[in-house]
């Protein structure tokens, strides 16, 4: 609506910033560092929140919000183009038809498979962008953070926020074609605050952790079902930038060998080599790095 | 703090509003067109039926025309079976149009020719179908006494169901009414589902555009080969469509649409309907069989359907806000 692009990223439950998951989170963090002491100094410090490298996410996040509103917005192919372009194709294909279930379990089925498959495209992508050389070069502003903030999360190059934009109108626009085609007029989506249930809930339950220094691990087996703040603040310690590529579900590093469980992972250096990092330190740094020739 | 107050008593009070008019508009539909249409058909048999038993040839005819143009209205809106399962199959035995026909009109010719009594002859469901009715009403002879009772009898099985749909909406109007999503639902499933028939069962097969009969128009493929009725089904489905979605009268389903649709998508609904009848208004029979506009048109009007189902879903939002790890 009429307010500014930034303060939305506050107040609006489609964000990872919404203050509800921020509070949330802070409420997770406080309950950990009360059980943890050891972990207090750490976290309860200025050398973590002024950080060089943390006043660049928050200066960077100003920044990336207009890039992506004035920029990147009408570049992307919709979710709703996709959508109406998947079912054309389906009903030329199989002609007309309809899969009869009740209502709540069709749209208990169309939640969790925009859930599932989006995040499942989200770990491919993820995957090649650590793989394919030249995607590697883009996706480096995101390792290049040395501490981690929740901020971290917007310190991402538009262009991997245009791969990942084109790899969510595709996923969702494919899903939404097929359960239109199978179920027509009866899809309809779980919310809560207009956000998709799953989203909503992994976002209560402390996805700003992962960009953070609280080294908060899920017990026993759940690592294996879900990415815990830990492991994910694993992927970002250098040596193993290899593992725990998912989203919300470790299934696909589990299924795809690239699963790291936080046990027994003890080394935690954070962000690219030391000769590397010099080049990712200013604003503009950030933005064009990637593009020169020779990538440290 | 009093600005977003404002906002907020504005926004309830429209949702609360909206939320009316979609049940007015859900109301309206059931009304003026469901149960409207099925009054009509049973008008309709009925006087086809005085026809038949007054053995008025030309009298019956048309009004065969005016059954087939109030059922058709029935049954491309049909979801009584929705609300209630044990209406799920009663259209089938009205009419065959793609069940299982083929050889409808050899088994009626049998029937004719042997001495069993009618009420064993005909002992199938086909064998009392509209389109049953339709081929003795056209190729035989109503004053042939084996005929004309034949067809009363047939009339009497058709009335029987009409009954029975008449009562079944009655009856479960509180019910469709009480959850406006699924009513929502269900209402443009049918029409999708119509939609799609429309065009690929009653234009692109007759003229020869479906990928099957590609190149090979043929009118026998038309839902009433017999009566030369095929194109009047067409303009009925049509015209009830724009009863659901564009009636002069106020308060319809697409009028509640245009309140919560963006108005380019609206027209993807409106204007190819609008453009059918057009078409349809100048045809033919014949024209069934190089129909590619009217094709066109109505695909549009599918696809339509389904670009509000989307738009519904509000699923636009926040692509960029979707990525990050
Ligand atoms: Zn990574
Ligand atoms: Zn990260």
């Amino acid at each position: 609506m009429e307010q500014l692009p930034l303060t939305e990223y506050f107040i609006d439950p489609n964000r990872r910033l919404f203050w509800l998951y921020l509070l949330s989170s802070f409420a997770i963090s406080v309950l950990y560092l009360a059980l943890a002491p050891k972990q207090r100094r750490r976290n309860a410090t200025s050398k973590l929140w002024l950080h060089p490298s943390a006043i660049l996410d928050y200066k960077y996040f100003f920044v990336s919000v207009f890039i992506k509103t004035f920029m990147l917005l009408p570049l992307l192919l919709s979710a709703q183009q996709v959508s109406l372009y998947s079912y054309e194709l389906l009903s030329s294909q199989f002609g007309y038809m309809r899969l009869r279930l009740p209502r709540e379990i069709v749209i208990g089925l169309y939640t969790a498979a925009l859930f599932i498959v989006s995040d499942f495209t989200r770990y491919w992508l993820h995957r090649l962008l650590h793989t394919v050389p030249v995607l590697w070069r883009f996706h480096k502003v995101h390792h290049s953070a040395k501490v981690l903030t929740p901020f971290t999360f917007y310190r991402v190059h538009p262009v991997e926020n245009l791969l990942f934009g084109f790899r969510y109108a595709l996923s969702i626009g494919t899903v939404t074609g097929v359960f239109l085609f199978l179920f027509g007029a009866m899809i309809d989506i779980h919310t809560v605050l207009g956000v998709n249930i799953f989203i909503f809930i992994f976002s209560l339950l402390g996805s700003n952790l992962r960009h953070s220094h609280i080294p908060l691990r899920y017990p026993g087996f759940l690592e294996y079902l879900f990415i815990s703040p830990r492991q994910h603040q694993i992927h970002h310690s250098s040596s193993h930038f290899d593992k725990n590529y998912g989203g919300y579900l470790a299934i696909w590093d589990l299924i795809f060998g690239s699963l790291q469980r936080s046990l027994d992972t003890k080394i935690l250096r954070f962000g690219l080599h030391k000769t590397q990092m010099r080049s990712y330190t200013t604003l503009r740094q950030l933005l064009l790095t990637p593009f020169t020739r020779r990538t440290p | 703090m009093k600005k977003s107050c404002l906002l907020l008593i504005l926004l309830l009070t429209t949702s609360l509003w909206a939320e009316v008019t979609n049940k007015e508009a859900l109301r309206h539909t059931y009304e003026r067109v469901v149960l409207h249409n099925i009054d009509t058909s049973v008008t309709a048999l009925h006087g086809l039926e005085e026809a038949i038993r007054a053995k008025q040839a030309a009298d019956a005819k048309a009004r065969f025309g005016d059954l087939v143009t109030a059922w058709k209205k029935v049954r491309a809106l049909y979801f009584l079976g929705e609300l209630d399962p044990a209406y799920l199959d009663t259209p089938r035995l009205i009419d065959t149009f793609h069940h299982g026909n083929e050889d409808l009109a050899d088994q009626l010719d049998l029937i004719l020719e042997s001495d069993d009594p009618l009420e064993i002859a005909l002992f199938k469901n086909s064998h009392k179908s509209i389109n049953a009715l339709e081929y003795l009403l056209f190729t035989k002879k109503v004053s042939d006494p084996r005929v004309n009772a034949a067809m009363l009898r047939i009339c009497g099985a058709v009335k029987t169901h009409l009954f029975d749909i008449q009562k079944g909406y009655l009856q479960n109007k509180p019910l469709f009414l009480q959850d406006t999503n699924r009513a929502n639902a269900l209402l443009i499933n049918a029409l999708s589902e119509s939609s799609y028939k429309l065009k690929e069962w009653r234009i692109a097969d007759v003229a020869g555009i479906s990928d099957k009969y590609e190149g090979d128009p043929d009118l026998r493929r038309g839902e009433y080969p017999h009566s030369g009725n095929s194109l009047q089904a067409v303009k009925a489905i049509v015209s009830m469509y724009i009863q659901v979605l564009d009636s002069p009268q106020e308060g319809d389903f697409g009028d509640y649409l245009e309140s919560i649709l963006a108005a380019k998508n609206l027209q993807r609904i409106k204007t190819p309907l609008q453009q059918s009848h057009t078409l349809l208004a100048q045809m033919q029979e014949r024209d069934l069989l190089t129909s590619r506009k009217l094709y066109e048109q109505l695909h549009t009007l599918h696809l339509g359907i389904y670009v509000y189902l989307i738009d519904a879903l509000k699923m636009q939002a926040k692509i960029l806000d979707a990525d990050g790890d």
